[in-house]
């Protein structure tokens, strides 16, 4: 077993909706293991978005600490947060969320504006994200003119462009034909056993969540799996 | 893509209304570039305007006479210089379109207390010597395609002559220019007061105006109280002002051009601030779900602060611009309209000094609710993720 690149330690929740306060996590526990490939299936309402939310710094935890490659970030302002996201973390999200008036190569290039990479290496940068996932003929397409599964595709490569250790993916194939959905799984496969990226997967689809090295089942914000709740 | 290429990308992404916001600014800074442009040229012209030089005019208004006889008692008066007046013509050439404005002077005295006026001495000594000669500036003359020895008519459309006809001849002496510190521009048609006096039909031994020469400038006051109450009990009572003061006045008759300068920019300003502080709430609220995916991938709250105001400050300093670059061609056409009364029209720096001022507090205005609303913005509740 390699060391976790991130730990979820007795973590706690919960969201105050229209008066009534809803706990998400009581406690809850998790090492995400270097290189490892996790997908996480569950009902509505089980948490697993919020689990998303907690790994990638999008939202905090009422109490317990989160530990990534050492460092406990679950203190850290929305600064520091933001330049950690931006080094360590790569988000796909389920309806894309490209900017409509970029061309594809534009918006890969978005996270490589907050590094100091010049013009001609986040130029290559890009061609190199593109190509991996498949869409260097695309560049200048703008996500109007590319399907689904391609936009899926193109926020992939903006995903690992920084070149982040962690992938957070969330629904990834929600949105995607069958064809398409495998292609997008096979990238991410891809990602996790060739480059060594760590990739934690939200999922509803049974056949998606069967594509991780490691499925997880989510339940009234507690792991049902045997191997995790003995954590 | 740099952060200078991502703001323009931004702000250009909905053409129309991009394009309407920049118009609605420029036309604002074109008001205010032209109104503020106009009363510092003015002032620019006016502070050259020695301080002892004084104007007398009838207390009513300038458009009522004085007797001719008040200029020699004004000369008698301790610390005077020298005193000439002179006479407005109201003057056009072959039709009212082409107004040419025209002084009835005293030739002899007139030019000592006009120093704008560069002219050559055989020129001046033909018009001082020569009672129906009239003198012009070099670009009206141009204009008009006069030649020294021309019979040149004069329309007055105030006063006829002893025939009753407007139309006035004389005899053209050549141009004179004026000094380059004054603005090259402007100026008027000069002609004898002699030969205006005897020649019209009323308001003989006249005059429109005292132009004063204090021997210093801490001279000018006493002299301008004395001067009015000299004629104080006399059926044409004095005013008597500083020649700067004058000048000002006399644009200013009617409405005082920096409160219009004010009134209309504070105006036009504010509507700015109303029409482009919308619709940069509305393009940034249309766009939060974009702001959130930025705030995702590492984009930091004070970097999405920046990129929204650099937005607005774009927005308001491209149209600004282009307001004042319209308001220079504009003053630069209207420099070379020939016997245009005005003063040389100019964009001195300071008012495009407080121009891209005004520019970049709009721009911080405008852009600063909907940057503090990205600032703030939580990722988790734009996503829906909550």
């Amino acid at each position: 077993m390699t060391d976790p690149i991130m730990r979820l330690e007795g973590v706690c929740k919960g969201y105050r909706r229209g008066g009534e306060e809803i706990q998400i996590f009581d406690r809850l526990t998790i090492d995400i293991e270097t290189g490892a490939f996790i997908s996480i299936m569950g009902p509505s309402g089980s948490g697993k978005t919020t689990l998303l939310n907690l790994l990638g710094g999008l939202d905090k935890p009422d109490d317990g600490r989160i530990v990534f490659d050492g460092q406990e970030i679950q203190g850290w302002g929305e600064s520091r947060l933001a330049k950690w996201r931006a080094a360590n973390v790569g988000f796909i999200f389920q309806f894309y969320n490209l900017m409509p008036s970029m061309s594809a190569a534009r918006n890969v290039e978005l996270p490589l504006l907050l590094t100091n990479y010049s013009a001609k290496e986040r130029r290559r940068r890009v061609a190199t994200a593109l190509e991996v996932v498949g869409l260097s003929d695309r560049a200048r397409h703008r996500p109007r003119e590319l399907s689904g599964g391609q936009q899926q595709r193109v926020g992939i490569a903006r995903a690992i462009v920084a070149d982040p250790r962690l992938l957070l993916a969330d629904e990834p194939t929600g949105d995607l034909d069958r064809q398409s959905a495998d292609e997008i799984l096979s990238i991410l496969s891809l990602l996790n056993r060739d480059l060594n990226k760590t990739v934690v997967m939200v999922t509803h689809d049974p056949q998606a969540a069967s594509r991780a090295r490691q499925e997880l089942h989510l339940d009234k914000g507690r792991f049902t799996d045997a191997q995790v709740a003995a954590q | 893509m740099t952060d200078v290429r991502l703001i323009l990308h931004n702000l250009f992404r909905k053409l129309v209304r991009t394009l309407l916001l920049i118009t609605a600014t420029m036309i604002a800074f074109l008001i205010y570039g032209t109104l503020a442009g106009f009363d510092e040229s003015i002032e620019q012209v006016y502070s050259k305007i020695p301080a002892d030089r004084l104007i007398t005019v009838n207390t009513i208004n300038f458009t009522q006479p004085l007797p001719y006889a008040y200029v020699n008692r004004v000369r008698a008066i301790e610390g005077v210089e020298r005193a000439s007046h002179a006479n407005w013509f109201g003057g056009y050439y072959r039709e009212e379109r082409n107004q040419v404005a025209t002084f009835a002077v005293d030739p002899e005295t007139y030019m000592d207390v006009a120093p704008e006026i560069r002219v050559d001495p055989q020129v001046r000594d033909r018009f001082v010597g020569t009672r129906g000669a009239m003198i012009a500036p070099r670009r009206l003359a141009e204009q008009y395609g006069w030649q020294v020895g021309d019979q040149v008519s004069l329309f007055s459309n105030i006063f006829p002559r002893e025939n009753g006809s407007y139309a006035w001849p004389f005899e053209f002496a050549g141009v004179y220019d004026i000094r380059a510190e004054y603005g090259e521009g402007g100026g008027a048609v000069l002609i004898h007061y002699d030969y205006f006096n005897e020649a019209r039909r009323f308001g003989r031994d006249d005059v429109g105006w005292i132009t004063i020469d204090a021997v210093s400038p801490e001279a000018a006051d006493r002299i301008a109280e004395e001067v009015d109450a000299l004629f104080a009990n006399s059926r044409a009572q004095t005013e008597t002002s500083s020649a700067a003061a004058f000048q000002r006045g006399f644009l200013e008759q009617s409405i005082s051009i920096a409160s219009v300068v004010t009134l209309v920019s504070t105006a036009g300003f504010a509507t700015i601030l109303l029409i482009v502080g919308n619709a940069m709430v509305v393009a940034i609220r249309e766009r939060t779900r974009e702001v959130a995916v930025l705030k995702t991938l590492g984009f930091g709250g004070v970097r999405i602060f920046r990129l929204i105001l650099g937005e607005s400050l774009a927005l308001v300093l491209i149209g600004g611009a282009l307001g004042l670059g319209l308001t220079a061609l504009i003053f630069s056409m209207l420099s070379q309209v020939p016997g245009n009364p005005l003063p040389p029209l100019k964009l001195y720096p300071i008012t495009i000094a407080t121009a891209v001022g005004y520019m970049v507090l709009l721009g911080i205005v405008t852009g600063l609710i909907p940057a503090v609303g990205a600032w703030r913005l939580k990722i988790v509740t734009a996503l829906g993720r909550e």
